[in-house]
């Protein structure tokens, strides 16, 4: 096991594409800021001063200072320790919206592109009938009838936002079934779902790499925006969209409560955002040289 | 035979490289070579010795990250390498006219094919539109194309592989360039049709009194159109000879090795020679002389000294320093 | 012994230029009909449009038959179920003109030659590999070679590795599509030779499609002719470059550029024109728009596939007075076994 993974990264390091990457000055800084979120959603219990819920009437909208290095919020709440647990939740909510989206629209795209005819018109149909529903709506529908929630306003977004998915996994799908390595594969004795799994798949992974990097931005926009509205986390859950929301009464007398979470959506985002542009830039054949 | 006319084209100590994410590749490690009035020269070669890079650099059509290291391609008395490139822009199409192997990407697909083919004498001569597109008819029936009127008004979609080369063909010859170069014209055709292109060719030369540069990997073609060979090998010039010379009396182990390895000349189902190995890398070339590590007569002096281009007969050149005991 | 037998095969393809266009069919193999012998190796030879690749996918059941019988080592393959199939799929492989494109981007050497041994057999890990090891060595390739990906290899080992999956299992029946097409010459020859040691040690029965009429005459005991859909010569390869009776052959024969300055003015039978579109073949002989000879009949009426001599069929209504004698003699040395 040990063997394979120094393979991999041996193959990495000598691999063009690494080397393309890393001369990708942005996707260097999209890189760097998001190893950073998740250096600290995973050392939060070390880094963090105080617990997130930790109340302390005593200390209530406290300026940045030694003590609070980005204040106290309306409960005397430390808001750096608050940002610190946040960046769990922010990169679990992007993780868990990538899987059900891909999990949903990957497979979908895959037996829609492999198979055409009157099989890809029905999936295709239903993909973007769904994609038409905005998702707020749905989330707000689930919200009435399970509750609020994180968990629930992650998968009420998700459930009707695979359709990027399908549409790419379908048309590198339909591309790569006409080449010849995917004959010689039935000419061997390889099942449909087989070729489907070993051989196509694998050669879309890129293009569903590229897109997840990209999705995961507006997802996390999405639910702070919905956790803004008081749909998702709840209290005393430090999402950074719920700090949004509980710090806007204050954003006069005490900013700091607004600005950091803000400040913290914005770079998580634009993070996703820049690793995806150089992936797709590197893994991108057309756009290499030589 | 003694070469009495001075060269149309002198390359001078070529050295071309590729800027890649490992290093420079050297496509093209030190060519000379001298292509004279009127005849056909043909550039041999497998892939990635360089050939193509050769071809590119005269009308100076390299990618961006190609680097000129050193050296001088003249052409009547121009260096292209350090011409401007509007001095550039008059000769190409004009002077020195460039046709290259996949004619489905070479057209233009949004505009019809009597437009492109038009638009070359128009950018060379003082003509109006309806002068240049009835030239343009004109070379198209002269190349072949059937109801020129008509089918210049047509699209390249419209058109087979074959007819498509021939408009390509009439594109490049209605100026009635000095040189012409055809980087594989024919490898992406059937054979059938290929046999009426070089045909044409043929023809073409004649009546213009073009000279041609032909390149290609297939011996075969070598025999029927061409006057003289030049092969090449990892970035170098290995041998140049008059066609016979070189099928009947190759000095090179390279080109003797090749012409034995080309399917006609065996019994049926019997071995064919081959050459093992396979060509090296350009970025780390070998020691010495380049084929050494697939040569049969390699000797010590092979493995650290370069050989140079010596005339073992009148028009006979050969870079190897045993090409006395080849047999 | 006869390991395969082809009778009437016909494929088309379905063409609609639009939604209300009607329904055309591009008659890619319309009619074929032949045998290969165990051991032998056949030939088909033919240009772009000739239906030679459509009818190395449809014998190989890769691609449905429209119709026609397909009879393999004995038994009738042209209607099977998945299992039987699945049989078959073992006892045929097949190897494509570019090596690159033929092989999974996404999968090493190891896991290529792994899944036919996988899918067909249930040895355990270690006989796997020692089996994979001694085809790689038998291809000219070695273990050093099992975790590359294809784009690690050169052109001339990614063919050897697709031969190698070709053969790992033993098969009968191999198709090739010009195989060596996309090689640079050197590695051709590596490559044919390779394919005859192969051919030798195991006892294979090859189909060679290719445009290349010298290769296939280095490689065949059979050679058919094919044009637009149709066979237009068949015999031994002796006969049909020694006296080809089609002029289809004669031309093909005459545009092959041969290499030896010598022969540069030869006579030739000259070709005009293109390749017509296999959607409308001509009425009568498909040929006959290109054929110097064409007369009344040629325009009107198709020619059947007839046997001229022993074994030496031909599909022409004049071939009993054309004679190509003197095209023939000036490349005799060249053809001459």
């Amino acid at each position: 096991m040990t063997l394979l993974i120094r393979e991999k990264i041996k193959s990495l390091s000598s691999s063009e594409e690494f080397m393309l990457f890393l001369k990708h000055k942005r996707g260097l800084a999209g890189l760097i800021i998001l190893s950073f979120m998740l250096f600290i959603a995973l050392t939060a219990d070390f880094i963090a001063p105080k617990k997130f819920d930790e109340v302390d009437p005593s200390s209530r909208l406290l300026p940045p200072s030694t003590t609070n290095v980005f204040g106290t919020d309306h409960l005397g709440r430390d808001v750096f320790s608050r940002i610190v647990y946040g960046a769990r939740i922010a990169l679990w909510v992007g993780l868990l919206v990538v899987l059900i989206e891909a999990g949903i629209g990957v497979p979908l795209g895959l037996i829609a592109g492999y198979y055409g005819g009157s099989i890809d018109k029905l999936i295709s149909a239903i993909t973007d009938m769904l994609w038409a529903f905005p998702p707020i709506i749905l989330a707000l529908a689930i919200v009435t009838i399970l509750g609020p929630g994180l968990t629930n306003v992650v998968v009420a977004v998700s459930i009707v936002s695979w359709a990027p998915y399908t549409r790419i996994v379908r048309a590198k799908t339909q591309s790569i079934i006409s080449r010849e390595f995917i004959t010689a594969a039935r000419a061997v004795g390889e099942s449909s779902l087989s070729i489907m799994f070993r051989y196509v798949l694998p050669n879309t992974l890129a293009s569903v790499i590229v897109l997840a990097t990209l999705t995961i931005p507006s997802a996390i926009l999405y639910t702070t925006a919905l956790s803004f509205l008081g749909f998702g986390a709840q209290p005393p859950t430090p999402d950074w969209g719920a700090m949004l929301n509980e710090g806007k009464d204050y954003i006069f007398k005490a900013p700091w409560c607004s600005v950091f979470p803000g400040l913290f959506i914005t770079l998580t985002a634009l993070s996703f955002n820049l690793l995806g542009d150089a992936l797709r830039d590197v893994l991108d054949p057309k756009l290499r040289l030589g | 035979m003694t070469r009495v006319s001075e060269a149309l084209l002198e390359v001078r100590d070529l050295h071309i490289c590729y800027e890649t994410s490992r290093g420079c590749v050297r496509a093209v490690d030190g060519v000379s070579l001298a292509i004279y009035e009127g005849e056909t020269f043909c550039l041999v070669g497998e892939t990635g010795c360089g050939k193509s890079t050769l071809a590119l650099a005269i009308p100076r059509l390299l990618p961006p990250n190609a680097r000129l290291l050193r050296g001088n391609i003249l052409f009547k008395g121009i260096d292209l390498l350090r011409a401007s490139e509007s001095e550039l822009q008059k000769i190409r199409g004009r002077e020195i006219a460039m046709i290259f192997q996949n004619p489905m990407t070479s057209l233009n697909p949004v505009h019809t094919i009597g437009f492109q083919v038009a638009e070359v004498p128009l950018i060379h001569f003082r003509m109006s539109w309806k002068e240049a597109l009835v030239a343009a008819v004109k070379q198209l029936g002269k190349v072949g194309i059937p109801d020129p009127d008509l089918r210049s008004k047509d699209y390249p979609h419209t058109f087979s592989g074959g007819m498509k080369q021939r408009s390509m063909i009439a594109m490049m010859t209605t100026c009635k360039p000095s040189l012409l170069i055809a980087d594989e014209p024919t490898t992406a055709l059937d054979v059938t049709i290929q046999a009426q292109i070089l045909k044409l060719l043929y023809e073409l030369k004649s009546e213009y009194g073009l000279t041609l540069l032909l390149i290609t990997h297939n011996f075969g073609i070598v025999a029927e159109v061409c006057d003289r060979v030049g092969v090449m090998y990892a970035g170098k010039i290995v041998e140049v000879a008059d066609v016979r010379e070189i099928f009947e009396n190759p000095q090179h182990p390279y080109t003797k090795g090749l012409i034995e390895c080309v399917v006609a000349r065996r019994k049926s189902k019997t071995r064919l020679n081959q050459i093992p190995g396979t060509p090296p890398s350009l970025l780390n070339p070998p020691s010495g002389c380049r084929f050494h590590p697939r040569c049969p007569y390699t000797t010590r002096k092979c493995l650290r000294e370069e050989p140079q281009i010596i005339e073992v007969r009148e028009g006979h050149l050969v870079a190897c320093h045993n090409y006395d005991r080849i047999r | 012994m006869e390991l395969l037998v082809v009778e009437d095969l016909k494929k088309y393809f379905e063409f609609k230029k639009s939604f209300f266009a009607k329904k055309q069919y591009v008659r890619a193999v319309d009619g074929v009909s032949f045998s290969v012998e165990k051991g032998t190796t056949l030939g088909v030879v033919g240009e772009s449009g000739s239906g030679k690749t459509t009818l190395g996918l449809t014998i190989l059941r890769l691609i449905e038959p429209t119709s026609g019988k397909i009879i393999f080592n004995g038994s009738d393959i042209t209607n099977l179920n998945k299992k039987e199939l699945k049989q078959f799929r073992k006892s045929t492989g097949i190897v494509f003109q570019d090596p690159y494109s033929s092989l999974n981007p996404r999968m090493r050497v190891k896991e290529i030659l792994e899944r036919p041994l996988k899918i067909h057999s249930s040895e355990d890990e270690k006989t796997r590999i020692e089996k994979i090891i001694k085809t790689l060595e038998e291809v000219g390739l070695s273990a050093e070679h099992l975790m590359r990906y294809p784009h690690e290899l050169s052109g001339g080992q990614q063919q050897r590795v697709a031969i190698a999956r070709a053969i790992i299992l033993r098969p009968l029946l191999v198709v090739l599509d010009e195989p060596t097409s996309s090689l640079d010459v050197s590695v051709q020859a590596q490559i044919l030779n390779l394919l005859l040691d192969l051919q030798d040690r195991h006892k294979l029965t090859y189909i060679f499609i290719t445009h290349d009429l010298l290769t296939a005459k280095h490689v065949s005991d059979f050679i058919m002719v094919m044009y637009l859909g149709k066979v237009v010569e068949y015999s031994t390869v002796h006969e049909v470059f020694g006296n080809p009776k089609h002029p289809y052959t004669v031309s093909l024969l005459s545009s092959i550029p041969l290499p030896d300055p010598k022969l540069r003015d030869r006579r030739r039978v000259e070709v005009v024109g293109e390749p017509p579109s296999p959607l409308n073949p001509p009425k009568g002989c498909r040929y006959h728009p290109r054929c110097p000879y064409a007369t009344e009949v040629c325009r009107s009426k198709e020619p059947e596939l007839l046997e001229l001599s022993k074994r030496h069929f031909v599909a022409c209504h004049r071939v009993s007075e054309l004679s190509f004698n003197e095209f023939l003699a000036d490349i005799s040395s060249f053809l001459s076994e």
